[in-house]
């Protein structure tokens, strides 16, 4: 429903003659560092990475620290197979590498992550569920918008593709330029509609979220560009909405600011420390398109 | 009905024990009093005996009844602005007497601003009363030089607002919801047009406006902070007239006349923006086909039977509208209100109100090339049957009893999408309840110095059927709850009931003629809830009734206050201390989704509150030179107890404002012309900050908030200050013309303050990660916004006009 939120806020910006938003400089007291687990696993057969990093002052301009030396070990629950994510150059990136075709697991399994970090233990659960095809990509050209930074020439491209029948599946839409993962294009659905509600069973993806294209960065003839349908979990799809809804708050109809959920647990309930970020597992399916002059 | 009969036990008992047992034949003399001029009948007008302190005041239909043993009076009657009406009767049966007064003339009606009893703010028992009447609001320099009510009503003490453009406003420390607002006695759910630079109501109909903040007579229930009540013109029923004016966003027209001369007129004005017209040759590219503007009708009937006999029918209607070719998006409030007001006999008199209310909003996305659509709409519709009764049953004694009844129908949510493979519904189920109360009040005066309103409402709210009762095992503990079981009612079936006793108190001590010590404590209870998590409330935002798992609101409130006038009554002065306790005050989960969400009850938790502080009002009211200065020293807190939020500790409510000081003043210089000016300075409200952030590959900005705690960031730097200006030329009145017109010139923002809405923190806009672009090291990965809504000074000029 961020959607309506930002869609309400451009309304009333065009209405209100006046409004502005100045750049200020605000102090604020950051706390200590917390552990950061970025673990966004799918069943592909390519390397799959789990990143640690540490908390940093809000305004902190420099790199993040990695965080090397921990221990990560991924549990499929269904098979009771054991994976281990090595950081073996020691720079935050804990991979696992399949040999040939092999996968952490198939739909339907249930996994449990591991992060064994300076004597305090973080566990999270995740679960494979299914996804759904994308049947067609689509783009078209667009001249310079009336705001040209946020709507620069190139093509735009729409996907189509429709939610599987049946349950009440979540997706995470993800899309890319010549690989890049565009992070500005944050889309992700219940059944075919944006949120959680009734009716979207079966139901083809609605507009606002077939949009691939970031308006700051289209694609020109010759780019790439792929849509990825990542199934999640209801909680991952929480996580998600929380993340964004924090991420993009401001203006008129802010929300209060919060700490966006993690589903890292301390398995110590006596210490005090947290951990922060997601664990999620997720089936891909994908179109990439090359853009043609039309 | 059981309650009913106790309290009237309990009152009547009351009077039979203060009143001594006369001899001597009393007698009445009652009836209306009205403008001469137009017909319009007179509010709060004193009818006195003169050379002694017996009187009374006319009640909100211009009513009186005055009682009195038998033998020669000499009557005055008399009302700022009017000339006294005097009369000598003989009092040897009950008696009619309407009276007609006759304004003082131009010259002095032009300087002023109150048309009340000189002395009621001292004498009075009311207290936390602000009374405006439209020649006041009038002269308060304007946003865009368009008069508003509560615009001008922010400006009072006690009453603040989370910032600019906000819609709604905050009384001692109480949410937007919990402001009874009323328009002829019908509520308006949502009060703004354009989000909440403008009011719905058009002031060239509204006739009185009253904004109780404390000692709430029990004639009033359903909210626990305030009532505004908007009163709005009967219509001239002496001949046509009308009002309007041209401005730089809206422009009004009213007219007003008989149907049959001194017994039936109406009013009817009507008010639309233009904006979007004029902004029409801008709108190129994707803005064309743009859509943005509001509109409000509000018409007024009445006719007056005969002496015993008046009805009223009024009503009002407006709607914003925003959209494109492919989005629309439009809400509105209808109401409609039909009183009879009805003299049983000199000491009985009745209004008997039904009404009418619904708000409702429409969303809807369209797209024709692939032929899809999403509708989207929700309503909240409600009826209502309210007799209430005055009793002037002596002198000394005013009892007011009542009932009231009130049936909501919340309509949370319908959408639609719809594609080629056919459409989809998605329907929040309706919820139903009826809200009751009765209610026995008296006012009485006890000796020379005292008087007391005491009173007593019941109130009941029933949850009805049909539809699903959500059951929740786990407690409201600040995360999503999901139901254990939802349990099916059948048509009429109370799912949940709830009763509250609201006894209700003031007193008024009088010192000396000028001077009074007040005192009041109510409580009050509150059954439906507005669900908003946003800064400012968003016309999106729907209200829900208390159901099985949502408790009413609950406060209690108490008030000391020292009032005095000076100069002949030319100055008033009061200072209030109040103190109030808030239960049951609805806050969410986080990331709780509020919009089309059937579990809704499941992201909502209840906490309490505490609200206190001091308010100062000084206000001239008599000369070339008027104006008030409000000063409010307060404090609003909420707590979450056995919930993560905030810790679980006390912690400042998003719209506190510590200082709030606003000025207006006035000053009518010799010749046609008037300047005015209106400062306002005010704490910023505090924020919640994150002070640090993670990074995820996918998402480079992830904020975080180890401490935990809202609202404990506030810097005296961003106070809120501006300053407004305005001048009024009135144009000369041409010989034998009834034609009267003025411009006004106004300045908003007159030394371009910048004042921010609010501070936050967001993801350059221009940072996309270390992974998608690693070279990009230049882009500050954050940035501080300061949101303003008004970044700069705006001047208008509105022509207006009478005859």
């Amino acid at each position: 429903m961020k959607f309506f939120q930002n869609l309400l806020r451009a309304v009333f910006v065009a209405i209100v003659l006046a409004a502005c938003e100045d750049v200020v400089q605000v102090d604020v007291t950051p706390a200590g560092a917390q552990l950061v687990v970025d673990a966004f696993l799918t069943n592909r057969d390519t390397i799959q990475t789990i990143r640690l990093t540490q908390t940093v002052p809000y305004f902190s301009e420099g790199k993040v620290p990695v965080v090397s030396g921990a221990e990560i070990r991924l549990k499929n629950q269904t098979t009771g197979r054991e994976f281990v994510f090595a950081d073996t150059k020691t720079d935050g990136i804990y991979a696992w590498q399949p040999l040939g075709s092999d996968s952490i697991g198939a739909i339907g399994h249930s996994f449990q992550l591991t992060v064994r970090h300076q004597n305090e233990t973080f566990v999270a659960q995740s679960r494979l569920s299914r996804t759904t095809e994308v049947d067609s990509v689509t783009y078209g050209f667009q001249k310079t918008g009336q705001n040209p930074e946020e709507q620069k020439e190139g093509y735009y491209s729409t996907f189509y593709g429709r939610d599987a029948v049946g349950g009440r599946d979540y997706y995470w839409i993800r899309s890319y330029k010549n690989n890049a993962y565009q992070s500005r294009v944050f889309n992700f659905a219940v059944d075919g509609f944006g949120g959680e509600t009734d009716g979207g069973d079966g139901f083809p993806f609605i507009p606002p979220l077939q949009n691939m294209t970031d308006g700051r960065n289209p694609a020109q003839v010759g780019d790439k560009v792929r849509v990825e349908i990542w199934s999640i979990t209801r909680e991952t799809f929480a996580f998600l909405e929380q993340a964004q809804r924090q991420i993009t708050n401001g203006g008129l109809f802010a929300v209060t600011p919060e700490n966006v959920r993690t589903n890292l647990k301390n398995t110590n309930p006596a210490s005090k420390t947290k951990a922060v970020g997601w664990f999620s597992t997720s089936v891909v399916s994908g179109l990439e398109v090359v853009v043609k002059e039309k | 009905m059981k309650h009913f009969l106790c309290l009237s036990l309990l009152f009547f008992g009351c009077f039979a024990l203060s009143q001594p047992v006369c001899a001597q034949a009393k007698f009445s003399v009652s009836g209306y009093v009205r403008d001469a001029k137009s017909g319009e009948t007179l509010i709060g007008v004193t009818v006195f005996v003169r050379g002694t302190n017996t009187g009374t005041l006319t009640n909100e239909y211009g009513f009186y009844s005055l009682t009195l043993p038998g033998g020669d009076y000499d009557l005055g009657v008399s009302y700022v602005g009017f000339q006294t009406f005097a009369k000598q009767i003989s009092l040897t049966a009950n008696q009619k007497l309407d009276v007609e007064l006759a304004d003082e003339g131009v010259q002095l009606q032009e300087v002023v601003v109150t048309a009340e009893r000189a002395d009621a703010n001292v004498k009075d028992v009311a207290m936390s009363v602000n009374k405006l009447d439209i020649k006041t609001i009038q002269k308060i320099p304007a946003f865009l030089g368009e008069v508003d009510v509560i615009r001008s009503i922010q400006l009072l003490p006690g009453v603040s607002t989370v910032g600019e453009g906000a819609t709604g406003f905050n009384v001692r420390g109480g949410g937007i919801d919990q402001n009874l607002v009323l328009i002829d006695e019908a509520p308006v759910y949502n009060s703004a047009h354009l989000f909440g630079f403008f009011s719905v109501f058009n002031p060239d109909i509204v006739k009185d406006v009253k904004l109780i903040k404390g000692g709430i007579p029990a004639q009033y229930g359903g909210r626990l902070s305030s009532i505004l009540d908007v009163r709005t013109k009967e219509g001239n029923n002496k001949r046509f007239s009308g009002q309007g004016g041209v401005g730089a966003i809206f422009s009004r027209l009213s007219i007003e006349a008989p149907i049959i001369k001194d017994k039936a007129s109406f009013v009817v004005g009507v008010r639309r923006s233009y904006i979007d017209v004029l902004a029409k040759p801008f709108l190129t590219g994707d803005l064309k086909g743009s859509q943005f503007y509001f509109y409000d009708l509000t018409a007024k009937l009445n006719y007056i039977i005969n002496a015993k006999n008046t009805v009223f029918l009024s009503g009002y209607f407006g709607r914003d509208v925003f959209g494109s070719p492919e989005f629309r998006f439009n809400w509105g409030n209808s109401t409609a209100t039909l009183r009879w007001n009805h003299v049983f006999n000199n000491k009985v008199f009745m209004n008997l109100t039904a009404f009418y209310s619904n708000y409702d909003y429409f969303i809807g996305f369209r797209d024709e090339v692939q032929n899809t659509r999403f509708d989207w709409n929700s309503n909240i519709i409600n009826y209502s049957l309210k007799p209430d009764f005055t009793y002037y049953l002596n002198t000394r004694n005013t009892v007011r009893f009542g009932v009231q009844s009130i049936v909501y129908d919340f309509r949370p949510g319908n959408a639609e999408a719809q594609s080629e493979q056919g459409t989809s519904p998605i329907n929040l189920d309706p919820k139903y309840a009826l809200e009751s109360g009765v209610y026995a009040d008296n006012e009485q005066k006890i000796g020379e110095k005292l008087t007391l309103q005491y009173g007593l409402r019941y109130s009941v709210f029933q949850y009805l059927g049909s539809g699903s009762a959500y059951i929740y095992d786990q407690p409201a503990d600040g995360t999503p709850r999901t139901p254990t079981a939802i349990q099916e009612y059948g048509r009429g079936k109370v799912i949940k009931n709830y009763g509250n006793w609201e006894p209700r108190f003031s007193a008024n001590l009088t010192l000396n003629d000028r001077s009074s010590l007040k005192a009041s404590y109510n409580r009050m209870a509150q059954y439906i809830h507005l669900v908003s998590n946003t800064a400012a409330s968003t016309p999106l935002d729907i209200w829900t009734p208390s159901t099985n798992n949502i408790k009413p609101q609950i406060a209690d409130q108490m008030v000391v206050g020292y009032f005095q006038n000076f100069a002949d009554n030319g100055y008033e002065f009061s200072v209030e201390a109040y103190y109030k306790d808030l239960q049951n005050q609805l806050d969410y989960v986080d990331n709780a989704n509020l919009l089309l969400n059937p579990n809704l009850e499941g992201d909502l938790i209840q906490g309490i509150g505490r609200a206190y502080g001091l308010e100062f009002f000084l206000r001239k009211s008599k000369g070339r030179f008027t104006g008030f200065l409000s000063y409010t020293l307060s404090r609003t807190e909420r707590r979450l107890p056995n919930t993560s939020i905030s810790r679980g500790e006390w912690f400042l409510n998003r719209f506190d404002r510590p200082h709030n000081l606003s000025i207006t003043a006035d000053y009518a210089l010799t010749g046609l012309w008037s300047i005015a000016a209106n400062f306002v300075l005010q704490s910023p409200t505090p924020a919640t900050l994150y002070t640090n952030r993670a990074e995820l590959r996918d998402l480079p900005v992830l904020p975080t908030l180890p401490d935990e705690r809202r609202n404990t960031f506030r810097d005296p730097k961003y106070a809120y200050h501006r300053l407004d200006l305005s001048a009024t030329k009135k144009n000369r009145q041409k010989e034998g013309r009834r034609w009267e017109s003025y411009w006004v010139f106004s300045v908003y923002n007159a030394y371009n303050r910048r004042n921010p809405f609010s501070i936050y923190f967001q993801q350059n806009p221009k940072y996309t990660g270390p992974s998608e672009n690693p070279g990009n090291a230049s882009v500050n990965p954050t940035q501080a916004i300061r949101y303003s809504i008004i970044g700069s000074v705006v001047p208008a000029v509105s022509y207006n006009f009478k005859f």
